[in-house]
């Protein structure tokens, strides 16, 4: 009996809160302004806790690299977090030595990020040493210091992505998905021989036009006040010049390439793993919210399609999980398959390729649109606790729909998600152009998926790549 | 923004330079003193039944944040049985003894939430929902075969990602060196197959008897919600919850580790690798020691010269950090720094550590700017640790798991704030104990070997990614 009350209770409240979940997504509290440089200053003001998260984001990635200069913008950011002429130190040790925490730059594939959280009375110093760094991006590098940081980039590839066992499928599976040229077929960071014998020179040639006011976005989150700091931003911002035009990739058109199959074998695995990939949605496209939907639907814990049939009722897999990676102008879907000991990776791509195929006649149900839109609007809410996440969203999302505020008008707008709109997304990307990745123990090739069809060893060392 | 016109971009970017000459960034900006942090109050309270509760309340964000302390962790696991502990907590969260596994899931998604019996994050209308399911799991869960069994699957693809993940067997060589290969916290890093494969459903039952109870159990309710609000769902979920057992009313009580320390000596473990791990360290101060503090410091100023030494002045390291790894507060820490580097440069790379540690113990010893770089960072840093709702409550695990001080990280402050360098000098010369390091290194031995033997640092054991010793 003891256990009776509350499930009547549990379940009552389980029918109540689907409604709830999805009850619209508030956006942060923003403020936003120009400077007539061309910057955007974004203030989220939170005054909580003491602390404020400062982030500034040019708007240049890897899909910026020059051909021939694959790595490039990374190797820019190290350069520019090397210091500035009054800040004679890297970007850490400073932030450190004034109280400051979460001190990172980072590259991805669209954007260069520097940001750190420093105590309210650091504030001003914050904003005085960034202002520092974009006035004269590249003041400390000199050919000396350009070789160190080559060699700590290249550490950071081997640390990060050649280490980690499958570390290299991304960029094996971006290399396949995306031809030559376009701007996704890049890797992150490159210790190679592209960047082996760049000079300072070409250095600030090709990555100066980004770091400039024009194409960059301050954005600030937490405990100050937004009248002080303003004068502070015109102060030690506004003087720098805008820049000049940057040239940037056009994009490639997506042409079909057919399924390319690769194989990656790795000496440390000891677990296989099956890796479908297909081109996806870009991060403010309308097809974006109709791929998270049917993301959801395949790989929900329990009730995901693909989860259901591999994980429970069939026991050949451990987990699966769907997902759509998206960047500035595309996306990956890709559905990734952890099997259990000694499952064949073929009845996997099977049953796989059955559940896209049965999606034309099952139409998601309104239940699976509700778990999908409940759990899209609580992480909505959920991710954004810190500071730091604020400032960072804001900012990217200013820079790639020209609304701080995006991924919340995006998380309501999924509520209007039909089941035609999943059934069409699927259609239109889950397409026969697609990457199929058998991730296998070296040696092992007969555990790759239907192996009697070609593929591609695109193992590094092993093979030229696809 | 970006919409504005390239043209007019340029033509106000000229003028605002004409304009903003002014500016003179040669002179850094005045500080002001830094406003106090004050860490957030914290209620406790207790229900008739002996769980604890912790409440904060921040509305800064309609998020609520929940935690739970039980009275167990992976060293208790039995001796072959590694992987018990996370068996049963997930086998606790896949069907309860009223609601079957898709029942429970199903509620649990009608709400948006991932939900454990230890941890949910959610928005403040879904906190009561979601603190029922939570309840149901943790009170009165299932633990039938199907659920073990499920549990065992998904332990044992996580031992074999474990077993793969190139940083796993440096990491559990130091430990098993530091603190012995039988200690619970040494065998609780690697669970294998094997043991989790012989763990059986009455093992579950009987662990979650024995550990699993209101009286040693702690609830951590951290955001938008008052005090009285957070007390009476508290009450309405789990005051009927009563123990199965009395045995583990109280918590589980950890030996304390003895320590043996031996000679330097590197161990290589020889594996393929692209990279190689590289652990140095000794045992560290407890938690609960007066020295705790100090040690702190000198591992921030030992992680700026690390940097400085190993990623600044020459490419040897891309990130890498000395610091205490605390275990409960009447164990021994660990004082480790770890690093991934270039095979070819292993020899370099522990010269220069090897280098520091004396300097810092001997001949160049903490400076007076060091300690205070040192000092800023890590009070500067307190209240990014108290940003939001998820690190609040990961604070208050923290301090509950440890046995710690409610009053815990406002005497640290203060303990830093006011710590003069020559405890931190005397920090080092007595946690820095250069003739007994344990260093461990895995990568290709046939790179790494041969120089490493040049420069003599000690000598040297090669191993396999177990540990046994190779010709």
């Amino acid at each position: 009996m003891r256990g009776l009350l509350p499930m009547i209770c549990l379940l009552q409240l389980a029918g109540a809160s689907a409604s709830k979940g999805q009850q619209a997504v508030r956006p942060l509290d923003f403020s936003r302004y120009a400077l007539p440089n061309g910057m955007t200053v974004i203030f989220n003001v939170d005054r909580a806790t003491p602390l404020v998260a400062v982030n500034v984001t040019y708007h240049v990635g890897a899909k910026d690299d020059p051909p021939g200069q694959r790595g490039i913008t990374h190797l820019c950011e190290h350069a520019i977090a090397l210091g500035s002429p009054n800040v004679d130190q890297p970007l850490q040790p400073f932030y450190r030595s004034i109280g400051g925490t979460s001190a990172r730059a980072e590259t991805t594939d669209d954007l260069t990020s520097f940001y750190v959280v420093v105590p309210p009375n650091q504030l001003e110093t914050a904003l005085w040493a960034e202002s520092d760094r974009m006035a004269a991006p590249f003041s400390r590098l000199t050919p000396e210091r350009l070789g160190a940081i080559r060699g700590v980039v290249g550490q950071e590839r081997q640390q990060n992505v050649e280490n980690a066992t499958f570390g290299v499928s991304r960029e094996l599976t971006l290399a396949a998905l995306f031809p030559e040229g376009h701007p996704y077929h890049i890797e992150t960071a490159v210790a190679g021989a592209d960047l082996a014998n760049l000079t300072v020179a070409e250095v600030r040639a090709a990555c100066l036009p980004f770091y400039a006011p024009h194409n960059a976005v301050l954005s600030l989150s937490g405990d100050f006040d937004a009248q002080r700091v303003r004068a502070w931003v015109d102060r030690y911002f506004a003087s720098i010049p805008a820049g000049t035009a940057v040239g940037r990739k056009q994009q490639v058109p997506q042409a079909q390439r057919g399924e390319r199959r690769l194989v990656l074998e790795d000496r440390r695995a000891v677990q296989p793993q099956l890796h479908i990939d297909w081109i996806g949605a870009a991060y403010s496209s309308e097809d974006r919210t109709a791929l998270m939907a049917l993301a959801s639907l395949l790989s929900a814990n329990r009730f995901g399609r693909l989860s259901r049939l591999l994980v429970d009722d069939r026991q050949l897999a451990v987990g699966v999980s769907a997902t759509h990676y998206d960047f500035e102008s595309s996306g990956v879907f890709e559905i990734a398959v952890f099997p259990r000991p000694g499952a064949s990776l073929s009845t996997v791509e099977s049953l796989v390729d059955s559940v896209i195929a049965g999606l034309a006649n099952a139409p998601p149900t309104a239940e699976e649109l509700a778990r999908f839109n409940a759990a899209n609007a609580v992480t909505a809410t959920t991710s954004l606790q810190s500071k730091l996440a604020r400032a960072g969203t804001l900012g990217q999302d200013q820079l790639f729909a020209g609304d701080p505020a995006f991924y919340a008008a995006q998380a309501n707008a999924a509520r209007q998600v039909t089941p035609s709109d999943v059934q069409r997304a699927a259609a239109k990307y889950l397409t026969s152009s697609r990457v199929v990745m058998s991730l296998v123990q070296a040696g092992q090739l007969g555990a790759v998926s239907k192996p009697e069809l070609p593929f591609v060893n695109v193992t590094p060392s092993r093979a030229p790549r696809p | 923004m970006r919409k504005l016109s390239l043209a007019s971009v340029l033509l106000t970017g000229v003028a605002s330079v004409v304009h903003g000459q002014g500016v003179d960034r040669s002179r850094r900006p005045t500080v002001e003193p830094a406003p106090p942090f004050r860490i957030p109050s914290v209620v406790s309270d207790k229900l008739s039944n002996g769980l604890g509760l912790r409440i904060v309340e921040d509305h800064s964000i309609p998020v609520v944040a929940v935690r739970v302390v039980v009275g167990a962790d992976s060293t208790l696991d039995p001796t072959g049985k590694e992987g018990l502990f996370a068996v049963t907590m997930g086998a606790m969260r896949e069907a309860s003894a009223t609601l079957g596994a898709d029942a429970l899931a199903a509620a649990s998604a009608s709400i948006g939430t991932m939900i454990t019996p230890t941890s949910f994050t959610t928005t403040t209308v879904s906190f009561g929902a979601a603190l029922t399911i939570l309840g149901q799991m943790l009170t009165d869960p299932g633990l039938d075969s199907a659920a073990v069994e499920r549990r065992k699957a998904v332990q044992m693809a996580a031992a074999r990602r474990i077993a793969q993940t190139p940083s796993s067997a440096p990491r559990h060589l130091f430990y098993r060196q530091l603190y012995g290969a039988d200690d619970p916290y040494t065998r609780s890093l690697v669970p294998t197959e094997g043991s989790v494969r012989s763990i059986t459903r009455g093992d579950v039952q009987r662990f979650y008897d024995q550990f699993i109870s209101p009286r040693a159990t702690t609830l951590v309710i951290v955001g938008d919600i008052t005090r009285s609000a957070a007390l009476a769902e508290a009450r309405r979920v789990f005051g009927q919850w009563e123990p199965k057992s009395r045995s583990g009313d109280d918590g589980a009580r950890e030996s304390p580790t003895s320590l043996a320390p031996s000679a330097t000596a590197i161990q290589l473990i020889d594996v393929p690798a692209q990279q190689a791990y590289v652990y140095v360290g000794v045992a560290g101060p407890r938690r609960s020691a007066e020295e705790a503090a100090s040690a702190e410091l000198l591992g921030a100023v030992a992680t700026a010269r690390l940097q400085q030494e190993l990623r600044d002045k020459r490419p040897l390291m891309y990130s890498g950090a000395i610091g205490l790894t605390w275990r409960r507060p009447t164990q021994p820490s660990a004082f480790v720094g770890s690093a991934v580097v270039d095979p070819r440069k292993v020899d370099s790379v522990l010269i220069s550590w090897f280098g520091l540690l004396r300097a810092l113990r001997d001949t160049q010893p903490p400076t007076a700017a060091e300690v205070d770089a040192g000092r800023r960072a890590r009070m500067g840093g307190l209240p990014a640790r108290f940003d939001g709702p998820d690190s609040v409550a990961a604070r208050l695990v923290e301090l509950v798991r440890d046995g710690l001080s409610p009053k815990y990280f406002n005497d640290w402050t203060a303990q830093l704030g006011s710590m003069p360098v020559s405890d931190v000098v005397a920090a080092a010369r007595r946690v820095i104990d250069t003739d007994h390091l344990i260093v461990v290194v895995s990568g290709d031995r046939k790179v790494i070997e041969p120089a490493l033997r040049a420069a003599n640092l000690g000598p040297i054991v090669i191993v396999d990614s177990d540990g046994k010793p190779k010709s």
